[in-house]
């Protein structure tokens, strides 16, 4: 079997960073600690990575190292959760994990990348509410008031723009052959 | 909560504990119910990432909500200060590889850039740009014609004049508000900088505004209103003495020019300057019935009718038509020639059906037959269709203005009393079966005001209300 270098394991780890941030973010719901907890399995990685057999591995061998590390994340926060959150946290994750499993490793990182170009398409207002709802994580009641408008029609906003991205990465994706 | 609501609870750590069961239920009893979870979740990293991508580049809500780092940004920095410092004993080529492998992390992807696509309208530093579609559009300057080049953008000048002929033209400002002139309009460019004032002539615009400095706000006139845009999306059309605004989100000021009445028309709403229709803001998808005041609605006056004051009448006056009964040259005149027609102005949508109602009663004398026909009702460019007149051919269309059957109004007594306010749908057979109603429909070729003639064949009779429903019903009273 050749061997593998360190640059050819990292590499491969970071095609599938996408997904793994997704991975993390089922269980997490926060995509900026979802990222910080693939970054941390990544360090481990680059400590461990004469363990990797084979480059086909090294997407499910990380998350693996992602897995564990929420676990520690939730032990070393230490905060009051409600149990019954585990077991759906457990469903959601499976469920993207399958999701993902039937989609292959790469497919969501061009999902992102055609959501980035449909939201480069939508009118201005339209960005500054997605990107106040997602990037920056801001609730429905804040973004109306910036934008003088109510709380409800954000919601309704939010719902079709969902819809609409999610066709429009869907048609990006089909004209390149990826759908 | 609905399935999406709940998916989108999660997504947003925001389930009480009895919503987290029943999420919990719902995927374990079904496959579908889970795949559709995955997808949501997939979409809201998806959202999550491009997102934080292109705030990477800048390319994300220029001068929008505020900044914030979230406490989650807050705790990944400290962590990195801490993993950083943790980490004394990492020999020197290791940190070398974390170091790149970080580096390598924070490199953004390639962004698929939209503005190369065929009819954006690229992003570069002039206050305002134009883009055509496709070719045909052209805009006047200074009394010269120049056209659109399609997908190739041309700087805009106050004073300029875009002809939208054939093709759909993009506007953007370097604010970002993006309008688009449908094709067949015509605007005028008043003022670009402090204030941006449009003038469309004709046709329809659809504008998408950021939000505007205060005191500043986008306006948009018409002949008949102006809206002043403070940042909201919405659709202005104009035509030939009327316009119509229908507002989707944010709040627009509506002027209207003859007097100055203003309107506010939050999202989901509009509201119409145009003959015979109420100043007030209606919501969008309020069935467009259209009632006119006869009386007010008069828009030239015709010897055969006055207006009179009538206490029982809506409004409180009523048309009359005093012309003697049973006079059997008037049906000849009026069929012949509509020089003694009423002509009454509506706005009404192209294309649409409108069942056609009029409101009339009759004043009772001796000798005058109550289920006579008695107002003829025609209107040019229009077409019209006439129940229950089966030879029609499967109640074909028909042009308004021609040949029997006509559309001839009748009944104003028969179905109540004497002298009582009825309602009639159009010809009833006296030869019908039961039951089948009597309705005429007309459709209009395009949007804007039309006219209707009211002849009156028979008397004497008092109208006091027109209105074109959509239902098969008589319209409420």
């Amino acid at each position: 079997m050749p061997e593998l270098s360190q640059d050819e394991v990292c590499r491969e780890a970071l095609r599938h960073r996408s997904a793994l941030v997704a991975y993390a973010f089922a269980q997490l719901r926060d995509w900026n600690r979802a990222e910080d907890v693939v970054q941390d399995a990544t360090v481990v990685l680059l400590g461990k990575w004469q363990d990797c057999t084979g480059l086909e591995t090294v997407h499910a061998w990380v998350r693996g190292m992602v897995r564990n590390k929420i676990k520690e994340l939730r032990r070393s926060e230490r905060r009051e959760r409600p149990v019954e959150l585990d077991a759906l946290e457990e469903l959601a994750t499976g469920c993207v994990e399958r999701a993902l499993d039937r989609e292959g490793g790469l497919a969501h990182a061009a999902r992102v990348r055609a959501l980035q170009g449909c939201l480069q398409e939508l009118p201005r207002r339209k960005r500054v509410i997605i990107d106040g709802y997602y990037r920056q994580r801001r609730s429905c009641d804040a973004i109306a008031d910036d934008l003088g408008s109510s709380a409800n029609a954000i919601q309704q906003v939010l719902s079709r723009l969902r819809r609409l991205l999610k066709d429009c990465a869907g048609q990006r994706l089909a004209a390149e052959g990826l759908a | 909560m609905s399935r999406d609501a709940l998916f989108e609870a999660y997504c947003r750590d925001a389930l009480a504990a009895d919503q987290a069961a029943e999420l919990q239920a719902l995927l374990e009893a079904d496959a579908e119910a889970r795949a559709a979870f995955a997808q949501h979740l997939l979409l809201h990293a998806g959202l999550s990432e491009a997102s934080a991508q292109l705030h990477a580049h800048g390319a994300a809500a220029p001068g929008g909500l505020p900044r914030r780092r979230s406490n989650a940004a807050r705790r990944s920095a400290r962590r990195a200060v801490r993993r950083r410092s943790r980490r004394p004993g990492l020999g020197v080529l290791a940190v070398g590889l974390l170091v790149v492998a970080v580096v390598i992390w924070l490199l953004p992807p390639i962004v698929d850039g939209g503005g190369s696509r065929p009819g954006a309208v690229p992003s570069i530093d002039a206050p305002l740009q134009a883009a055509s579609l496709e070719s045909g559009a052209s805009f006047e300057r200074d009394g010269e014609r120049h056209a659109f080049i399609a997908h190739e953008s041309s700087e805009l000048r106050p004073g300029d004049r875009l002809h939208a002929e054939g093709s759909v033209i993009r506007l953007r400002y370097a604010d970002g508000t993006t309008l688009e002139l449908e094709a067949g309009s015509q605007l005028q460019i008043e003022s670009i900088v402090p204030g941006k004032h449009l003038l469309l002539e004709n046709g329809a615009l659809h504008a998408s505004v950021a939000k505007q400095t205060s005191g500043q706000p986008l306006v948009v006139r018409s002949a008949s209103a102006s809206a002043v845009v403070l940042g909201t999306d919405l659709r202005l059309r104009a035509g030939d003495g009327w316009s119509d605004l229908a507002v989707s989100e944010g709040l627009v000021r509506y002027e209207r020019a003859a007097d100055g009445a203003a309107l506010e028309v939050p999202g989901g709403f509009g509201a119409r300057s145009a003959p015979g229709v109420a100043w007030a803001v209606q919501p969008l998808d309020a069935a467009p019935d259209i009632r006119v005041d006869l009386a007010a609605a008069v828009a030239s006056s015709s010897p055969d009718w006055q207006v009179v004051d009538d206490a029982t009448a809506a409004g409180g006056e009523a048309l009359e038509a005093s012309i003697e009964p049973n006079n059997p040259d008037r049906r000849l005149v009026a069929t012949l020639t509509e020089d003694r027609a009423l002509r009454v102005r509506i706005f009404a949508e192209g294309g649409v059906d409108y069942r056609l109602w009029l409101r009339g009663r009759t004043i009772d004398h001796a000798g005058s037959p109550l289920d006579q026909d008695m107002v003829l009702l025609t209107a040019p460019q229009a077409e019209l269709q006439l129940r229950p007149w089966a030879d029609t051919d499967g109640w074909g269309w028909l042009p308004a203005s021609t040949p029997p059957p006509l559309p001839l109004f009748n009944g104003f007594g028969t179905h109540g009393h004497p002298g009582a306010w009825t309602w009639s749908g159009g010809p009833a057979d006296p030869g019908q079966a039961p039951g089948i109603p009597a309705t005429t429909t007309i459709r209009f070729p395009h949007t804007g005001i039309h006219e209707l003639h009211l002849t009156p064949i028979e008397g004497p009779l008092r109208l006091d209300q027109l209105v074109l429903g959509i239902g098969d019903r008589p319209p409420d009273p």
